[in-house]
């Protein structure tokens, strides 16, 4: 997963145009974005502001860190109508977020999640579960708990008992 | 400020278990629900999530047919602590030998309706094919959510005769070996909003000449794909299919028995596929097969007659569905199409007024035959797009040049785009290529794909470089 971003968007375009306003958006540990309002109401938690006239001021963007935030606005760049011609292309781009291989990709995704969550941007939230759900299948519960650091508090009997009530699952 | 570092140390480990329930139940969702139930041991945050997934997909692996009653007893099992109300995507694939299986798979389905599912796949397998099959509940056909529905096998169900099934229906996915035409029929006049209709199946031909009869004013995809029963050719079918959907947009067509297709009205189309005729690849299998047996030349000949031949009254089918479709923005055909349309052509072309995009192959029998009708007929063509097939038995038939105040109004006033693909470096594909150049007088853009098998693709480049081009602005590129 990419980590670098073009965290300011208003370099990337058009914002001299007259009718397209900017938002002015602040993470969590304060780094302001300049967003234009096309592009960051692919958020339904944005959109909903702007369409409620709220969105005159900063909009703080709580729980959201500046990185996860710039991640999160290259991801807006992309999905732009318009933006990339190309289906394969983003696909190909989209392609890094689908795998998680190390614990930067892990906390990244969890990042985005979170963001993706929070702001409600249904592709990217469509995007990062699929990545973890890819990561789950085809592993056992033992492969599952290594690979997300998972610490059961079940005592053997009780696991047991779990397994044997769900028995065609684990035996197929 | 180090807010990396910071972040580091909230995170910690385990990530996963500290992201919010909705989030992981999203997650679980993705998964087949053998994987999601499996969660269930990896700690106590995970004990009970997988109940609240809104997908659930159960896939029978089982290697045979014994031991129906522990996969039963699982599907029973989640769907007795399944908590999601609206059910998104239900898909069911198993194997059945028994009545009471087969009940079994009706009750499933029948919960699935309850929870408001919207969309169902289904694939039930018989031990035996054609004695057992998925039934429907009643309940389906009245289900106001349901909105796709698969049916990756034989099925059978009472349709109510008077009222209009499926009321929200917007995708139809049909496979079958064994079709029970009247219900296929009732079916097909029973989705009152369907959008994208695909056919899938094997035709046999029995004595009974079968007639489907797609009335949808909704529609706006249809897909047919017709396969040979166990990958024999019986002859040209007697079935017909006569399709009429005022707002169809996308057709497409495959089917290697021939069968009467009849498109009714003026279609505005979008795009339109064709790949119909007798296999080209199957006829070239049995040609070979008859080599190794050193069968004489002529006897084979026989019997490849006997077995493939095609009368041109019924190649002709092919070019009265091209007829049909004519008002098509887009248009591909493969060399199985070209190879009937050639067969059957009578010397009546259809005008295409809005194609802008034309795909077609260009098919060893009767090679250049067609394309200058297709010209011709396509006046505002903008896209020529020509594969070369790379069957070499055939001699193709040369190019025959247009005669040269005759170039047809499309090389002259519209197309912008020619790609020659899979070239072996015949004299006749040269030919094309420096009649297409010399006359294309708005050309962007010419591209050819040179086929691995040609020889000395160097002197080819430079020879289709050197040849004069009409069109100042034209780039000739090389795929």
């Amino acid at each position: 997963m990419s980590t670098a971003a073009t965290a300011d968007a208003s370099s990337s375009g058009d914002t001299t145009e007259g009718s397209v306003r900017l938002l002015t958006l602040q993470s969590e540990d304060g780094e302001v974005f300049e967003v234009k309002e096309t592009i960051a109401t692919q958020s339904v938690t944005i959109k909903g502001m702007v369409d409620d006239d709220c969105a005159t001021s900063t909009i703080p963007v709580c729980n959201v860190t500046g990185r996860t935030l710039a991640m999160v606005i290259e991801w807006w760049n992309k999905h732009e109508i318009g933006a990339v011609s190309n289906e394969k292309e983003l696909k190909e781009w989209e392609s890094q977020f689908d795998t998680i291989d190390d614990k930067s990709d892990r906390d990244d995704v969890y990042d985005l999640l979170m963001a993706a969550n929070y702001l409600n941007i249904p592709t990217l939230l469509d995007c990062c579960t699929s990545a973890v759900a890819e990561a789950i299948k085809g592993k056992s519960t033992d492969e599952m708990r290594e690979f997300f650091d998972i610490k059961s508090d079940f005592d053997e009997k009780e696991e047991d008992a779990l397994r044997k009530e769900n028995q065609w699952a684990f035996e197929n | 400020m180090d807010f990396q570092g910071i972040g580091e140390c909230i995170r910690g480990r385990d990530f996963i278990s500290r992201l919010p329930d909705d989030i992981l139940v999203q997650i679980l969702s993705r998964l087949e629900t053998k994987d999601a139930v499996k969660t269930c041991v990896l700690s106590s945050r995970w004990k009970n999530l997988w109940t609240f997934v809104y997908n659930l997909h159960f896939l029978d692996n089982r290697r045979n047919f014994v031991n129906f009653e522990i996969f039963e007893n699982f599907v029973d099992r989640v769907l007795g602590l399944c908590q999601s109300k609206d059910i998104q995507d239900f898909c069911l694939c198993c194997r059945v030998v028994y009545d009471s299986e087969v009940s079994h798979v009706s009750q499933w389905l029948c919960f699935a309706v309850e929870r408001n599912v919207r969309k169902l796949n289904i694939r039930v397998d018989a031990f035996d094919i054609g004695w057992r099959v998925a039934r429907l509940p009643q309940s389906i056909f009245t289900c106001n959510t349901l909105v796709e529905l698969y049916m990756l096998s034989d099925f059978v169900f009472d349709i109510p005769d008077s009222t209009s099934c499926f009321p929200s229906l917007k995708l139809l996915y049909i496979n079958f070996t064994n079709p029970d035409y009247d219900l296929l029929q009732k079916l097909f006049h029973s989705c009152p909003v369907l959008e994208d209709l695909s056919i899938h199946g094997v035709l046999v031909s029995d004595e009974a000449v079968l007639t489907f009869d797609i009335m949808m004013p909704t529609l706006k995809r249809l897909t047919i794909r017709l396969y040979l029963d166990s990958g024999y050719f019986e002859g040209v079918s007697k079935h017909k299919f006569v399709v009429t959907a005022s707002n169809l947009e996308y057709l497409v067509i495959q089917d290697y028995i021939l069968v009467n297709f009849v498109v009714n009205g003026r279609h505005l189309l979008n795009e339109v596929s064709l790949d119909v005729g007798v296999d080209i690849l199957l006829i070239k299998d049995y040609s070979q097969r008859l080599d190794e047996l050193e069968v004489s030349h002529d006897e084979a000949n026989q019997v490849m007659k006997l077995l493939f031949e095609v009368s041109r009254d019924e190649a002709n089918r092919v070019m009265k569905l091209l007829r049909g479709v004519n008002y098509t923005k887009i248009l591909s055909l493969t060399s199985n199409t070209m190879n009937s349309l050639n067969l059957g052509f009578d010397d009546n072309m259809p005008t295409f007024p809005n194609l802008i995009h034309l795909e077609m192959c260009i098919e060893a029998r009767f090679g250049w035959k067609l394309l200058p009708h297709f010209l011709n007929s396509s006046s505002n063509l903008e896209v020529l797009i020509l594969k070369m097939d790379c069957n070499q038995e055939y001699s193709s038939e040369k190019f025959v040049e247009f005669e040269s105040e005759s170039v047809p109004s499309c090389l002259r006033l519209h197309v912008k785009t020619i790609e020659i693909r899979n070239m072996t470096g015949g004299e006749d594909e040269l030919e094309v290529i420096s009649y297409m150049l010399k006359n294309s007088e708005v050309l962007e853009e010419f591209s050819v794909d040179i086929a691995a098998i040609a020889v000395s693709k160097e002197n080819l480049r430079r020879q289709i470089l050197m040849y004069p081009r009409v069109s100042v602005a034209c780039e000739i590129k090389f795929l």
